[in-house]
């Protein structure tokens, strides 16, 4: 019985057995590693100008209201809207018939103060014969040098009567005082023309300013003469380097700004009113930075590829912040000192291998 | 023999003997216990339900302490006035506060959420004026979903993955056992209004005229009613936004006379969030075959999570829902979305139920073999026919009394196996006894066969009743989990003894012949005989080879409960390796699970791509090992809530700080290494990860086979000032780190984040004619973002917010805030940074209380040894520690019963966690043990109208203690609570044996044998049976030890069954003749 019972024990003790056979598996093993040819650089740490931004527009130094001296109608305006002129350009003509007989009346007021001036001074002559011969007075003949000077003052103001019309010739004929472009044209041929009001506007292109207004907080930092940086939206990313040329400084009491006007370089291809902003050092940081090319995507998030051990990358994702001229700061994910792929490849995947052939080596 | 009682034994037998309805009975059970087991829902482990909820309140501007005082503390008293709160946590954060209320277990849901909505709702008056209402969100166990599916892919964003998932989920509602199905991770579409303040600044254009212009804008409303050309027609004013054009129009200034439209001061993007603050990733794992292909992608991924009604069956549920993503995505899913099944609790409790019932019939065709040996073929297949009865049974008591079929309830029927077949077999025996003496008609010989065992039969059965209805007095969250051993053992015991009353008679009487008995057991004084009848005489007369059997027992005893004793009183101390012998003492093994969570808790100030870091570390690790299928990552939020999460309240962790890895393995019967092993390999290079980020708290979860707690060891420290318990908790998470295998310590104090604080120059405010509340409007949507309205699409799944934000480049510092300008009145810009001073301080630290006070938490777990030697070794370095101003910290809570905390004059750390669970259990379990033992005795003494025989016959479970210990430490395994009901278990069938042989005796001297040969011959008599007995537990319990769980149980009743029956034999004869000697002379 014993034996049985023994037998039976050891049928219990296989199936157990039976339930407790087992073995770890394998496992697959992910992808071969690719290798890829692309550069790396290592993550900078970075003096970063702690920039103080401020929004402005390019304005022209110099700005003309061309308006007329004379009243006159508009007889021939040559330029228009954006027309590029050079300084003595013929601008506009005004309808000169008014001018001309004022000429007219003017050179007739002359040979009549003249014809008076030749019989006052023959008067003159005569009396002085007539006196050494005493035939009239003395009296006579000081009357008659007064009628002299009389005439011959007339004479000089006829002179000056056609000159002043002959002048107001030069008046109808506007020219360009500056190289510039004209901007405005705020009246029509046929228009009248009268003193005070504009005709045209032009501006001077060689000397372009940039105006922004700083806030009272920092316009202690900007000084006349300091090299400012001025991003020009229009010119895309390239910033140009101004100079502060003057301060305004008389600030609005309520919204506490002051302008500050920058002369920005010549030959820029800007025109007055771009917006842009001018971007005052206030201060510096040191702040992490990746190349702007570094920076890729991955499943909907920035990042950047480090390369570890290896050459091995993996993705890493990165909060980025300001745009540097040609970087990217880095707030969060990378502490400096990291190797990165340099240049985003689309093919590149977590687990690649870099080979390297420019820039820094890979950390090991 | 004298004729026996009309018991019930013989009216059962008489009915059931020859009549049809026995048929009827076998076909009715078995037609019912299987649609039972096909109906009843199936489940891992037993559902514990521990109603709780979160009672959110806003309190918009207000410091942690102002929250503190007029929100948590009058919110905690109102809420624990209720009656059956077991507990509250608190906490008071700047402009929030949370009321955390937890049930007591077994609590009705309904009933407790009804009452704690009644309170607060009664007290809203108590609230203050500023704050939101109270929120009110119950933690739903049957909102947790119990199939998730992840939507994974390369190709495609998380914002095309979640329009898919949602595009399934849509299409699962219509199940009618498919409950809350929700779509975690991925984006949503917004239109995003990206500002650039230098551009605003620029035209002109403040950000307050960009808000007000939004909300002032979005505007639609019916006009009334109007009638033309003889019919009434209806005036609308049609104003919303439809899309992202209509924003990108809308006129928010103008420069002489031309509009500045939103979209020159803005980008305005249509389409998923740029910047995120949560992502969720997928991985295949090197034991997927896919990783072969797809190894080392890093696939964005949305996961859906399907919940099942409450009393549903989990596997159907679970089957119907899958079959209908599979369908869907062969449907209507692209090629390169991999659609992977990443959590399946109904196949899980599938797997689980069905194993067991696999082992069950192992267990029965092993006692089957057995009762082959013993009793012969016939009689060994009627037994044996009783069991299946017995299963359908207590499966159909289950299915109405509403318990699922889950691990426990099945262990419950493995290790009452061996009680079960025993009635049978003790009427089975006796009837064939009777068969083969013959005499009289076959019918009354089985009748009368039935009634004379009747009495011990039920009198031992109803002993093992009792002793296992005792287990529903355990309470809490034990107390639930082992209810299904309350339940169905006494139901199968029940069953069983009816059964040996109907079924057994009925098929002897059929199938077993009259006087075929071939061996005869008695018949054969072999050696083994002549050595226990030496044996019994020696020790019933000489006083000293007894007393030498009583000291050896009593010595062997003390010895074993020395095993788990030993090292608290070892001369090196408690901390340290278990000694060698010794046996350690836990609360419930963990389980090999197919996956664990590996949660990861960078500090408060690190932003969310830092988390993204370190989870992508760890993730790169854990998917080359080959017995990982996948992983989910999870930043900035934690993962779909589990069971364990739920209990641990780390579900609905939102923040940059928080990440999660939910690690899936390759199935368990398809690894021979367990979770519990490979975590432990796993830690050492998780953790030099984590070491390389400071502050970062890991934790590597597996799911307790039993209720989960906070942590394995909490130290919960009390006391009034903030700064002191924030010193204490340094101080206790460096002692904890200074323990032996503590490991993934926590603790609750954040780190102190730095604030920037913007106060308002109010002279100069005013003089430029700005409000507080105008510099607010301009600040939020500088570095919050704030949404203004929301498109109105008719073809949209979704709410699309209209957000308006800076992006994270354009985001001004806080100290240079010039460019941003406030409007006046008057429409003038003003500079901010002309207005406010910002002043650099530290954010509030968040306050907590649990219980009404205030606490900090001190959190660790046990790599591998158990928490209580290690809350011994703590205990004695915290208790009496200076804390200064000669205050001393006192510790408390580790005694059986539990320590409220008590903050006067005095601080205190209270242990909390798995440890206070434990102790509940043990003390429960030891108390249920001692009053069914109480029980027992009293019903003994009913039947036997005596006090010693019923003294003696119970003498046998001390016996049976012998055997625990020992059998521990020989498989290595950790006494735990399973272990404890395993000695309830050995309790039960220790009386019964001796319950039989004390039976016999007694039927012995009523024939006339004199006491000592009455007593000797029981033994020998009884001695097959007892056998018989014990094997068919051992063997039907030992399928049981290869479970990590149950195995202790399953320890205790084999090593304990065994010595106690061996022990029985001897030990009980003797006791009842030295006891009732007196009474025969």
């Amino acid at each position: 019985m014993f034996n049985a019972l023994f037998r039976t024990a050891l049928v219990g003790v296989c199936l157990f057995a039976l339930v407790g056979c087992k073995e770890d598996p394998e496992g697959h093993h992910a992808p071969e590693a690719r290798s890829l040819d692309l550069p790396v650089t290592r993550v900078e740490i970075a003096a970063a100008d702690r920039l103080y931004s401020t929004p402005g527009s390019a304005i022209s130094q110099e700005r003309i209201e061309v308006s007329s001296r004379t009243t006159g109608y508009l007889q021939r305006i040559t330029v228009h809207e954006g027309d590029v002129i050079s300084k003595g350009d013929i601008l506009i003509e005004i309808d000169p018939t008014d001018i001309e007989g004022a000429i007219n009346r003017a050179q007739a007021a002359l040979s009549s103060a003249e014809t008076a001036l030749s019989d006052a001074e023959q008067d003159v002559v005569r009396l002085e014969n007539l006196l050494e011969r005493g035939a009239v007075s003395n009296e006579n003949l000081r009357k008659a040098t007064v009628a002299r000077d009389v005439s011959r003052a007339r004479l000089a103001e006829a002179q000056a009567a056609l000159d002043t019309a002959l002048a107001g010739r030069r008046y109808t004929t506007i020219i360009s005082p500056i190289d510039g472009i004209v901007v405005a044209r705020q009246k029509q041929v046929g228009d009248l023309a009268t003193p005070g009001f504009p005709i045209l506007t032009i501006e001077s292109r060689t000397r372009l300013l940039f105006r922004t207004s700083v806030s009272e907080s920092h316009i202690g930092v900007v000084r006349v003469g300091d090299p400012v940086k001025v991003a020009i939206d229009a010119l895309g990313k390239e910033d140009v380097t101004g100079e502060i040329l003057r301060i305004i400084p008389s600030g609005d009491p309520v919204t506490r700004r002051y302008d500050v006007e920058i002369a920005l370089p010549s030959g820029l291809d800007v025109f007055p009113g771009m917006f842009g902003r001018a971007h005052f050092v206030i201060g510096s940081d040191r702040v992490v930075t990746i190349p702007a090319r570094a920076l890729t995507e991955r499943g909907g998030l920035p990042g950047a590829f480090i390369v570890g051990d290896n050459g091995a990358v993996h993705f890493r994702w990165l909060r980025t912040g300001r745009e540097l001229s040609d970087a990217i700061e880095v707030n969060a994910g990378l502490n400096g000192g990291e190797t990165i792929v340099a240049q985003d490849d689309d093919r590149l995947r977590g687990g690649d291998r870099i080979e390297t052939t420019a820039g820094a080596t890979p950390d090991e | 023999m004298s004729e026996p009682k009309r018991n019930i034994a013989w009216r059962l037998s008489e009915i059931f003997v020859t009549s049809r309805l026995t048929i009827l009975t076998i076909l009715a059970l078995t037609f019912f216990g299987s649609i039972a087991i096909y109906l009843t829902p199936r489940e891992e482990n037993p559902q514990i339900i521990v109603p709780a909820a979160h009672i959110s309140v806003q309190f918009p501007g207000a410091s942690a302490l102002e929250v503190e005082r007029l929100i948590v503390t009058p919110l905690e008293a109102i809420v624990s006035e209720i009656v059956g709160v077991d507990h509250t946590n608190a906490l008071a954060m700047n402009s929030v506060g949370i009321v955390g209320v937890s049930f007591k277990a077994g609590e009705n849901k309904e009933d407790s959420f009804v009452k704690l909505y009644n309170r607060i709702s009664g007290n809203l008056d108590k609230m203050p004026s500023g704050s939101s209402a109270p929120l009110i969100k119950a933690l739903d166990v049957d909102d947790m979903p119990v199939v998730t599916v992840t939507l994974a892919s390369d190709t495609y964003d998380d914002f095309a993955l979640k329009q898919m998932a949602e595009h399934m989920a849509e299409r699962l509602h219509s199940l009618p056992s498919v409950s809350v199905v929700t779509v975690k991770g991925g984006q949503d579409r917004e239109i995003r209004i990206n500002l650039d303040p230098d551009r605003l600044a620029a035209f002109g254009v403040p950000l307050t005229r960009v808000r007000d212009t939004l909300a002032g804008n979005n505007l639609s409303v019916p006009a009334g009613d109007t009638v033309q050309e003889g019919s009434t027609r209806s005036v609308f004013l049609d104003g919303f936004f439809k899309d992202a054009d209509a924003v990108r129009n809308l006129v928010v200034g103008q420069n002489g006379g031309r509009p500045i439209y939103l979209g020159d001061v803005s980008d305005i993007v249509d389409g998923p969030p740029k910047e995120r603050e949560r992502i969720s990733r997928f991985s295949f794992g090197a034991g997927d075959a896919r990783n072969a292909e797809f190894g080392n992608l890093d696939m964005a991924a949305v996961t859906l999570g399907v919940a099942k009604k409450k009393g549903t069956n989990a596997v159907f549920m679970a089957d119907d829902t899958i079959e209908r993503i599979r369908r869907m995505q062969d449907e209507f899913l692209p090629r390169d979305v991999h659609v992977v099944v990443t959590r399946n609790d109904g196949e899980k409790a599938d797997d689980a139920v069905n194993l067991l019932i696999e082992h069950f019939f192992i267990a029965v065709s092993t006692v089957f073999l057995v009762l082959i040996l013993f009793l012969g073929w016939k009689e060994a297949l009627i037994v044996t026919m009783t069991v299946p009865l017995v299963l359908f049974v207590t499966i159909g008591a289950d299915f109405i009394h509403g318990i699922t079929i889950n691990r426990v309830s099945l262990f419950a029927l493995i290790l009452s196996l061996g009680l079960l077949v025993d009635d049978a077999i003790v009427v089975i025996e006796n009837i064939h006894r009777r068969y083969y003496n013959g005499g009289g008609e076959k019918k009354d010989i089985t009748i009368r066969a039935c009634a004379e065992v009747g009495g011990a039969a039920n009198l031992a059965t109803a002993t093992v009743i009792v002793v296992f209805l005792s287990l529903m007095l355990v309470g809490g969250m034990p107390g639930q989990y082992f209810y299904p051993v309350a339940f169905n053992v006494p139901v199968a015991m029940a069953a069983s003894l009816f059964l040996a009353y109907t079924v057994t008679p009925w098929a002897a009487y059929r199938w077993v012949g009259m006087g075929h008995r071939e061996e005869e057991a008695e018949a054969r004084p072999g050696r083994l005989e002549r050595a226990y009848r030496w044996l019994m005489e020696l020790s019933m007369n000489r006083r000293a080879v007894r007393w030498a059997i009583y000291g050896v027992t009593l010595a062997t005893l003390s010895l074993t409960v020395l095993q788990p004793a030993w090292q608290f009183v070892r001369p090196e101390g408690v901390a340290g390796p278990k000694p060698s012998f010794g046996v350690s003492t836990g609360f419930l093994p963990k389980d090999n699970k197919n996956t664990f969570n590996v949660s990861l808790q960078t500090p408060e100030t690190t932003p969310v791509e830092m988390t993204d870091r370190l989870v992508r570390e760890v993730n790169a690790i854990l998917v080359k090992n080959p017995l990982i299928t996948n992983t989910q990552s999870w930043v900035g939020q934690s993962g779909v809530i589990d069971f364990n999460a739920l209990l641990r309240g780390s579900g609905d962790r939102v923040g940059a700080n928080i990440g999660e890895i939910r690690v899936n393995l390759i199935d368990k019967h398809a690894r021979e290494t367990s979770s519990i092993e490979l975590v432990r390999e796993l830690r050492p290079a998780v953790e030099a990860i984590a070491a390389r980020y400071p502050g970062t708290y890991v934790q590597m979860v597996e799911d307790p086979p039993g209720p989960a707690m906070r942590a394995t060891v909490l130290a919960e420290i009390y006391g009034k000032d903030l700064d002191v318990l924030r010193e204490l908790s340094g101080r206790a998470e460096e002692i904890f780190a200074a323990t032996f295998d503590m490991v993934d310590i926590t603790t609750s104090e954040p780190l102190d984040v730095v604030e920037y604080k913007i106060v308002v120059d109010q002279e100069k405010a005013a003089l430029s004619g700005v409000s507080n509340a105008q510099i607010a409007a301009i600040l939020r949507p500088l570095y919050a973002g704030e949404v203004i309205g929301r498109i109105h699409s008719d073809n949209s799944r979704h709410v699309v917010p209209i957000r308006v934000r800076v992006p994270y480049s354009q985001q001004p510092d806080p100290n240079h805030l010039e460019n941003i300008i406030v409007e006046n009145a008057a429409g003038q810009g003003i500079p901010l940074s002309e207005l406010v001073q910002v002043v650099s301080g530290l954010r509030d630290r968040p306050i907590l209380h649990k219980d009404n006070e205030r606490v900090t938490f001190v959190g660790g777990e046990l790599a591998q040894t158990s928490q209580i030697y290690a809350i011994a070794d703590l205990d004695s370095k915290f208790d009496g520690m200076e804390i200064g101003n000669g205050l001393r910290l006192e510790t408390g809570n580790i005694s059986l019963a539990t320590a409220a905390p008590d903050t006067i004059g005095k601080y205190q750390l209270l242990w909390n966690g798995e440890i206070r669970l434990m102790l509940d259990t043990y003390r429960d379990m030891g108390m249920v043990m001692g009053l069914a033992l109480v029980f027992v005795f009293l019903l003994l003494v009913g039947y036997y109208q005596s006090f010693k025989i019923p003294l003696v016959s119970m003498a046998s479970v001390p016996l049976g203690m012998i055997g625990v210990f020992p059998g521990h430490w020989i498989m290595g395994a950790d006494f735990s609570a399973t272990s404890m009901v395993g000695i309830i278990a050995l309790a039960g069938v220790a009386i019964r044996s001796s319950l039989l042989i004390i039976d016999f005796i007694r039927d012995n001297q009523s024939q006339g044998m004199a006491l000592q040969e009455a007593a000797y011959q029981a033994g020998i008599v009884r001695a097959r049976p007892i056998l018989l007995t014990t094997l068919a537990v051992v063997l039907g319990s030992a399928i049981m030890l290869t479970d990590p769980v149950f195995g202790g149980l399953a320890i205790s009743l084999i090593f304990g069954t065994g010595v106690s029956s061996a022990l029985t034999i001897i030990v009980v004869p003797v006791l009842y003749y030295r006891a009732n000697r007196g009474a025969e002379a």
